[in-house]
């Protein structure tokens, strides 16, 4: 029989999974819903995230506790300039273009970026030799501090999206402009604004996804393929361009895989993948997903 | 708006650019890609009879690129430096020695690029391969197809040398069966009340096998045990988190992982951020002796306290012994010099290939008086004993698998012996008697 510990331990495991999947999606949800353009190269900003994470942190800190609150804040920021930068020189020319070349162009940025990793950091793994923080011991089992924070992390920034989209003006205009752009923009939503400011947002999350989770995972090129595909799983289940489709789907992803890690590993990396052809059959917009109305 | 001439101006003037361009970038190419010869090659100084002319060209395949590209770049770098020692002393009977090679990271054309190396690039011997998996693949066309000499040096798969014989696959570095049955043999001398083993492992040949003949060999001198069922894992897994907690749900006393390179630091450390060494009594992983994979955990990742942790590899930098054996101290200062780092196992097996290479065409010339054909090679590549860093390597004729030491070592710290990440200390080296099969037995299924 199971003890209560082991299955704390393992709802943790399976947060902090959830936690940075949501990061990802929850930013690459926000950029399709609003942009309607599918960003392969988030995964690229979640790689991104992670080597800067690595390189302020271990290269220029050593490992100082305190780099590890510094990272994500560079990371954050880094990766916005980044963002805004590709935004309005490769994806502005692309709004009105057919989805084909967005994707061709997005995905041509994953396969730079990770040559442009390899070239300035090396192919290999670039390992955290610590992480900051103690742990907290729960009978058997440790749960490093870190997990918790990551799992704070994730709950805030939820808590700060859901604000950001039902209080500021902007946020409310960027979810109008989602709802029916034409409209939108008739009313006097400057849709150019909107865009720099979803890309600049959807690219912060990557970033700081990649920054707080890279001290556990571990940075590598071509990681964030691997990160790319399960966040496109995610916000197909939970419905693309919501936020709180993201975090459901990231959540379902979550458990999904800790429970198989615990009981039939072989189907770990299959598990999501079964969910998401369910839930395509079953409500093919996802479980929060509006159905597709006619516009643009 | 442009009038003609400034046109041609224009033009002109990015004609002569170009051309400029491409002259100094070919002077430059040209001066980069070919050292400077100022002495005579070999071949003109020895003027050895029945020694064809131009150079002898060795291709390999190793991972150069992707996240096990630092295999392929160490290997390369070991067998650089093994051509240049034998170039600068003569080369190998006057002829001097060429590298060549392609990535093994280009999974679809494996076995093409191993054809390109020998009928389009004039290889005649062949070293390298990283994965078990590829080198299996490699085994109908280079037995039936190429008939050229392939000297394995890393891939450790028994299926690969102990299935059958095989006529131009050699192997000099030490397969994974007597690492897994030595550490089997470690598990009932050293902890005798352990019973309940578990297995983590990477979800491939490798992964497979090894958990075979470790645990087929423990069963045998340790009845008692039980066996958990092994966890394997897909390779490039960076989250362990709730494998390590079922593990320490489990609550093993032994646990064997044959996890490696990034894969194993990644679970390393977050089995130690977790507690897992606080509840087991030992852990061994046959490939923890990797360099790549000590600097990856660090010193700060080596628990204090709590389970013992074992690692091995096919060759550890620091045996035999520097005082002992002036070969290794040689090979191991003058790879750091070149490189900047301690050579790790693949450079001292891929270095010692080339020695092997160079020592059987020798002994062949001294038999038959020309350059040796194919089968000649191979001939004196059998029962051949070659000096490598790891020690004196002898080359089975029944399976042409290198013996050597098989050693088991315990984690510690380097930064108090004056390394900069952890180092294997506390060696038991294994009577060869006790863990090497005899050719051609394994406890792998083969076919």
């Amino acid at each position: 029989m199971m003890s209560i510990d082991y299955i704390i331990v393992q709802i943790i495991n399976a947060l902090f999974y959830a936690s940075i999947l949501f990061l990802i999606s929850s930013g690459l949800s926000l950029i399709y819903g609003i942009m309607r353009i599918l960003n392969l190269a988030h995964g690229a900003f979640y790689m991104l995230g992670a080597y800067i994470g690595y390189t302020v942190v271990m290269l220029y800190l050593s490992g100082a506790d305190c780099a590890f609150i510094f990272s994500p804040i560079i990371a954050i920021i880094m990766l916005q300039a980044i963002g805004v930068g590709i935004e309005r020189g490769l994806i502005k020319p692309l709004y009105k273009k057919p989805e084909e070349l967005q994707l061709l162009v997005t995905f041509a940025l994953v396969l730079i970026f990770d040559d442009l990793v390899k070239i300035a950091w090396g192919a290999e793994y670039k390992s955290f030799t610590k992480i900051a923080g103690g742990s907290l011991k729960i009978g058997n089992y440790t749960i490093p501090i870190y997990f918790i924070g990551i799992i704070l992390t994730g709950f805030i920034v939820a808590i700060f999206l859901w604000w950001f989209f039902s209080k500021t003006l902007i946020g409310r205009q960027m979810k109008a402009s989602a709802y029916n752009a034409e409209v939108a923009a008739a009313l006097g939503v400057n849709t150019d604004k909107i865009f720099i400011v979803s890309f600049a947002i959807g690219s912060a999350l990557a970033g700081l996804a990649g920054a707080i989770a890279a001290p556990i995972l571990t940075a590598y090129p071509g990681m964030g393929t691997e990160a790319i595909v399960l966040s496109f799983a995610v916000i197909v289940i939970g419905g693309m361009g919501s936020i709180a489709g993201a975090l459901t789907g990231a959540i379902i992803a979550g458990f999904a895989r800790t429970i198989m890690a615990a009981t039939y590993p072989i189907l770990e990396v299959a598990l999501i993948y079964i969910v998401m052809v369910i839930v395509l059959l079953v409500k093919p917009s996802g479980l929060f997903g509006r159905e597709e109305v006619e516009r643009r | 708006m442009v009038n003609r001439r400034e046109a041609l101006k224009i033009v002109g003037t990015g004609i002569v650019g170009l051309a400029v361009g491409l002259g100094a970038g070919y002077q430059i190419g040209v001066s980069v890609s070919k050292p400077q010869e100022t002495a005579p090659t070999p071949a003109e100084t020895t003027g050895l009879p029945g020694i064809p002319s131009g150079a002898f060209k060795v291709g390999y395949m190793y991972f150069m690129t992707g996240p096990f590209g630092t295999y392929g770049q160490m290997a390369s770098a070991a067998l650089e430096l093994a051509k240049d020692e034998i170039n600068s002393a003569g080369g190998i009977l006057g002829r001097e020695v060429e590298l060549t090679y392609k990535d093994e990271a280009d999974r679809e054309h494996v076995v093409d690029n191993i054809v390109k190396m020998v009928q389009d690039e004039g290889v005649e011997v062949l070293i390298g391969i990283d994965s078990s998996g590829d080198s299996l693949k490699l085994i109908k066309t280079i037995e039936e197809e190429l008939q050229v000499p392939l000297i394995v040096t890393h891939a450790a798969t028994p299926k690969l040398t102990e299935c059958a014989k095989r006529k131009f696959i050699f192997r000099i570095s030490m397969y994974e069966e007597p690492i897994d049955i030595a550490a089997a043999l470690l598990v009932a001398e050293k902890y005798p009340d352990a019973v309940k083993i578990a297995n983590i492992g990477p979800d491939y040949a490798y992964g497979w096998d090894s958990w075979a003949v470790f645990s087929a060999k423990l069963e045998e001198v340790k009845p008692n045990v039980e066996l958990l069922d092994p966890i394997y894992v897909k390779l490039g897994t960076t989250d362990y988190t709730s494998y390590i907690d079922s593990l320490i749900e489990a609550k093993p006393d032994i646990l064997f992982s044959s996890l490696w390179g990034g894969d194993a630091a990644t679970f390393f450390k977050q089995a130690v951020a977790k507690g897992l060494f606080d509840v087991i009594d030992a852990y061994f992983n046959p490939m923890l002796g990797a360099t790549d994979t000590l600097k990856a955990i660090g010193d700060e990742n080596v628990p204090s306290g709590g389970a013992d942790i074992w690692g091995s590899g096919r060759y550890w930098f620091l045996h035999p012994s520097h005082n002992v054996y002036p070969l290794n101290k040689k090979f191991v200062e003058s790879f750091k010099s070149k490189v900047g780092e301690y050579p790790p196992y693949v450079s001292g097996t891929s270095y010692t290939a080339l020695m092997a290479v160079k020592a059987a065409i020798e002994k062949a010339y001294v038999e038959v008086g020309s350059w040796p054909e194919v089968d000649e090679i191979v001939k004196a590549l059998e029962g051949l004993t070659v000096a490598g860093p790891m020690g004196p390597v002898y080359i089975r004729p029944d399976d042409h698998q290198g013996i050597y030491d098989v050693y088991w070592g315990k984690l510690s710290k380097g930064g108090p012996e004056g390394y900069p990440y952890p180092i294997l200390t506390d060696l038991v080296i294994f009577d060869p008697s006790k863990v090497i099969p005899p050719p051609l037995k394994t406890y792998v299924k083969c076919g």
